[in-house]
């Protein structure tokens, strides 16, 4: 026999099993858009930019090594201003939001999972309502009650109404920062840990009841070991998220210069300071590794955990007896003021003619539907009626959309490649490779596709300023969302179910199509929804990468606020926010799926 | 004409030996049984001549034509190897009805849309689902959905048909239905059959060859009456034993009698019998099945002094476990089944003596795990 027609022959029978195809082939254009971008970013630090042409002038060849921008950013007065005191403010920022996250998000995970609190359905539903709103709700109506002539005119609701002047640290800087984001992102904690409480048969600690543990002794020995790599994961996606942040920052922030490391790299990128700029990136990305380093080390000991679940799990509620009532009221209390009030109030407050008059005189319609007016505004015509607006409407749609749908359908296929290959080197580091854009903190993100997009590198064409690469930065930046539901849905079906299949002769676009697809449909719908809500109000990834052209809304209305016109950023943002939950509700109700599932990747 | 000829087969994952250079041929319209515990190769194997699974090395022919083979790179799609399979958790598609499901192999194969409908609904009334044709798996019991995968595979008319463990999820009563249903089935298209399987009884009713595997390598492979009666090894003894097989260890040591009289048999410090022929192993095992073995209430020569444990009966008789070779020091106990006559009258701690009827006693090398067929006598 021939050699190599055996070998040959052997290598078409590999080609025949398309797991092990598609997981090489993945892994080749993963390897482009997640790991080459870190090398050109870290490139980019190490050589002289055009940008340096202008600014230092002589002395510079562009494209160069130079050691210039990291001897820059490690030592001296420039170092200290733009690199040591934002890496302190987001530290600091960070941290005050992560212990937000936890807390908030596992006390109200506690009272709606274990206890028999009045109303629970309601609080449980009303816990997640901020992950749909932008991230920037809070912060610009924190701004519009706070705000007063002391700090910034125009005057906040509250000194409008008791002519209190907040003081400055109140108005901006760290403490209304790591608040707002804080409230803002708590609901995946809160995912996240009931999803744990949940799994608890209350069994385990009546055992440890009958052994005589105390209930102090029950929560330290039994129920907090068992959650905490619930916790260990809130914390970590805490981390990567609101280092990542560029909205509440920028808003809270920037007015009185205080600069976080996102807020930093966006002013540096847009004064063509890049290779400064990406040390920052590089920097946030690291911390982000170190998280990724951690969460790999505690991952065995959540793998054990992962057992518990299963079944007919028992649950006995905690009795709240006479402070039921009481407590349930206050929650409420706190979600409304969290969850409803503030779009509420940026309603109203784009409704105002004059910001920071709330008298019923003022009240129009103008920001919304009215035509150009010299006398606000310069002349901007009403949101519904601005094509920008309208441009920037579509573009968002049409975005989330796309790339809600494309990033459901990798996601599936990936998650079949690594159901299918379990075993297979290939198919784990597939996976491996695919989570990696979570840690990855978004403004870096755009920033990494900002420097492999921006020129022509041999048959990838140069993407900046195309809608082509907003789709692409989004579904690559959610990949690891879609992939996890992709996994987990194909990991449900099992294989026989398509090996039926294959002995009655259907080829792989078949089986893929007539039975994988068909049984993982809920999880194609939940991934592709969560990227979609994401994509939607979703500001910090695409900042760097937009032109006037492709323009989204998010970024259109962080215009607004740059530019200071108070109403048309708040009513802005209250379409926005129309626009995802009308969006969220009409695929809900045309493709029955469980948002809360998706979003907490149970 | 073969309808199955694996040679050589061998196929390993992280270095363990799943099946470990297995040859095996099945005779067309044969049931062939592939029995084994878990882990022992047999689902693997099935795979492998389904195409599920890639072997490492051997050739794999089916109805002789060459559909595998490791050294000249041949490997035949599973759907073009004319064969049918039957998983153990039926594998339905939940998404479809019971005539969807049916029919898919059909649509696979371009069969022209009239003629579908005709054969779907003649299979399902062979298996008497044809009421339920437009109902989903999910609606149906346990036994109607194993009735389906049947039907799923049968439709397309397999030479061979692969079952993996097809009953194992069924309760006791449904799974004997089951079972006479597919024996009469077997009997009528003249299909063969490879079934896998890890309950002996099972295997025992249905074949008309018995291949018993473990660790990877083919122990058995005759009729069941064959593998019962006279089990090829020690562990198929232990392995076909309902409720289990006495393994009685011996210790052969030469006669003191004349030359005739063999090696002596000793258990418990008696001797029981003598084995003729010469070159002897040190020790060997007694397989007795518990109704090789006759419960006396007197000591006799050849028999073996015990003391009963428990006694369970069972309906049609009475199962005794008695402990022997327990006294004195150092000697340890062990366990012995009798299968006794319903009216046998034993209580716990009695002491008994324990006859072997040695036509039914087969013995084995202790250190091989061999059949040894020298002859016994008392």
């Amino acid at each position: 026999m021939d050699g190599f027609a055996v070998r040959f022959r052997k290598l078409g029978n590999r080609l025949r099993r398309p797991d092990a195809v598609l997981a090489w082939l993945f892994l080749i254009v993963l390897a482009y858009l997640v790991v080459v971008p870190l090398v050109s970013l870290t490139r980019t630090t190490l050589v002289w930019g055009t940008g340096d042409l202008r600014i230092r002038g002589e002395n510079v060849e562009v494209g160069k090594f130079t050691l210039y921008h990291w001897r820059r950013m490690i030592s001296g007065d420039f170092a200290k201003a733009v690199f040591y005191k934002p890496l302190v403010n987001t530290l600091t920022v960070t941290a005050g939001t992560v212990a937000l996250i936890l807390a908030v998000g596992s006390l109200l995970a506690y009272l709606v999972v274990r206890t028999d609190v009045r109303w629970a359905k309601l609080i449980g539903s009303l816990a997640i309502v901020p992950y749909i709103l932008p991230s920037w709700v809070l912060s610009l109506a924190w701004l519009q009650v706070f705000q007063n002539s002391t700090v910034a005119m125009p005057e906040g609701l509250l000194s409008y109404y008791t002519g209190v002047n907040a003081p400055e640290w109140l108005v901006y800087g760290p403490l209304p920062i790591a608040i707002t984001m804080g409230l803002h992102y708590y609901p995946f904690g809160y995912l996240l840990v009931s999803g744990a409480l949940t799994s608890i048969d209350s069994q385990l600690e009546e055992s440890a009841e009958i052994l005589g543990a105390g209930k102090s002794a029950i929560m330290r020995r039994i129920t907090m070991p068992i959650i905490k790599p619930a916790l260990f994961s809130t914390a970590l996606l805490g981390i990567a998220r609101s280092m990542g942040t560029f909205g509440t920052p920028a808003i809270l922030g920037l007015p009185a210069r205080y600069y976080t490391l996102s807020t930093q790299i966006y002013s540096l990128i847009r004064t063509q300071r890049e290779g400064q700029g990406y040390i920052l990136a590089v920097v946030l990305l690291l911390i982000s590794g170190l998280g990724l380093w951690a969460n790999q080390r505690m991952i065995s000991a959540r793998r054990s955990y992962a057992t518990i679940g299963g079944k007919g799990v028992k649950s006995r509620k905690v009795r709240l007896g006479k402070w039921n009532t009481p407590i349930a009221v206050i929650t409420l209390l706190f979600l409304f003021t969290v969850a409803l009030f503030p779009l509420g109030f940026l309603t109203w407050s784009s409704l105002t003619l004059n910001a920071g008059d709330y008298s019923i005189g003022n009240l129009g319609l103008h920001y919304w539907i009215g035509r150009s007016n010299p006398r606000f505004a310069a002349g901007e015509p009403g949101i519904l009626r601005n094509e920008a607006v309208l441009g920037a409407v579509w573009n968002s749609v049409r975005l989330s959309i796309i790339g809600g749908l494309l990033c459901g359908f990798l996601g599936m296929l990936i998650g079949y490649v690594v159901a299918r290959a379990r075993k297979s080197p290939a198919s784990r580091l597939l996976e491996q490779i695919s989570f990696v854009p979570m840690l990855v903190p978004s403004i870096v993100f755009g920033a990494l596709y900002l420097t492999l997009f921006a020129v022509r590198r041999g048959p990838v064409p140069a993407l900046y300023g195309t809608f082509a690469l907003l789709v692409l930065v989004t579904v690559v930046k959610q990949l690891p969302y879609t992939v996890r539901s992709g996994v987990s849905s194909m990991l449900q079906v099992s294989a026989e179910l398509e090996e039926a299949a294959v002995i009655l002769g259907a080829p792989w676009m078949q089986r893929l199509r007539k039975i994988m697809l068909p049984l993982t449909r809920s999880g194609f719908v939940a991934g592709s929804l969560i990227v979609l809500i994401t994509s939607m109000r979703e500001l910090s990834l695409y900042i760097l990468l937009v032109t006037p052209a492709n323009r989204v809304l998010t970024t259109l209305t962080y215009r607004y606020v740059e530019v200071g016109y108070t109403q048309f950023s708040n009513a802005m943002t209250v379409l926005l926010t129309v626009l995802v939950v009308v969006l969220t509700y009409a695929i809900n109700a045309w493709q029955k799926t469980d948002l809360a599932a998706g979003l907490g990747g149970r | 004409m073969e309808a199955v000829r694996l040679v050589g087969i061998t196929k390993g994952w992280a270095g363990v030996k799943a099946v470990d250079n297995l040859s095996l041929s099945m005779e067309k319209g044969e049931f062939i049984t592939l029995l084994g515990p878990s882990g022992c190769g047999k689902t693997t194997t099935l795979r492998m001549i389904a195409g599920l699974e890639d072997p490492d090395d051997g050739d794999i022919y089916i109805d002789d034509r060459l559909v595998f083979s490791a050294s000249k790179g041949m490997n035949v799609p599973p759907s073009q190897r004319g064969l049918g399979m039957i998983f153990q958790s039926y594998a339905l598609w939940p998404h479809m009805t019971v005539f969807d499901n049916v029919a898919f192999g059909l649509v696979q194969q371009k069969v022209p849309r009239n003629q579908i409908g005709d054969r779907v609904m003649g299979v399902l009334e062979q298996v008497e689902l044809a009421p339920l044709a437009q109902r989903f798996p999910s609606e149906l019991s346990g036994g109607q959905q194993q009735r389906v995968a049947v039907a799923r595979m049968v439709v397309v008319s397999p030479g061979l048909l692969l079952m993996d463990e097809p009953l194992s999820n069924l309760d006791t009563r449904l799974r004997m239905q089951m079972r006479a249903s597919l024996k009469r089935m077997h009997q009528e298209s003249g299909t063969t059959v490879i079934y896998v399987t890890h309950d002996q009884e099972e295997a025992l009713t249905l074949s008309t060859r018995i291949a018993v595997m473990n660790e990877g390598e083919l122990e058995q492979y005759e009729s069941p009456e064959d593998v019962y009666d006279r089990p090829a090894t020690q562990f198929v003894a232990e392995f076909t034993g309902n409720p289990q097989t006495n393994l009685i260890k011996a210790r052969a040591t030469q006669g003191t009698a004349s030359s005739e009289a063999g090696t002596d048999l000793e258990v418990a410090g008696r001797v029981i019998g003598h084995a003729m022929g010469s070159g002897f192993p040190d020790t060997v095992v007694l397989a007795a099945r518990p109704e090789a073995l006759i419960l006396c209430d007197r000591d006799g020569p050849g028999r073996i002094p015990g003391a009963v444990y428990a006694t369970l009966p069972v309906g049609s008789s009475v199962l005794v476990y008695a402990r022997i070779g327990g006294s004195g020091a150092g000697a340890s106990a062990s366990e012995t089944v009798i299968r006794a006559g319903r009216g046998a009258h034993v209580e716990a701690n009695q002491r008994v003596w324990l006859q072997l009827d040695w036509s039914q006693v087969n013995m084995y090398d202790a250190a091989t795990g061999r059949r040894l067929d020298n002859a016994v006598r008392p």
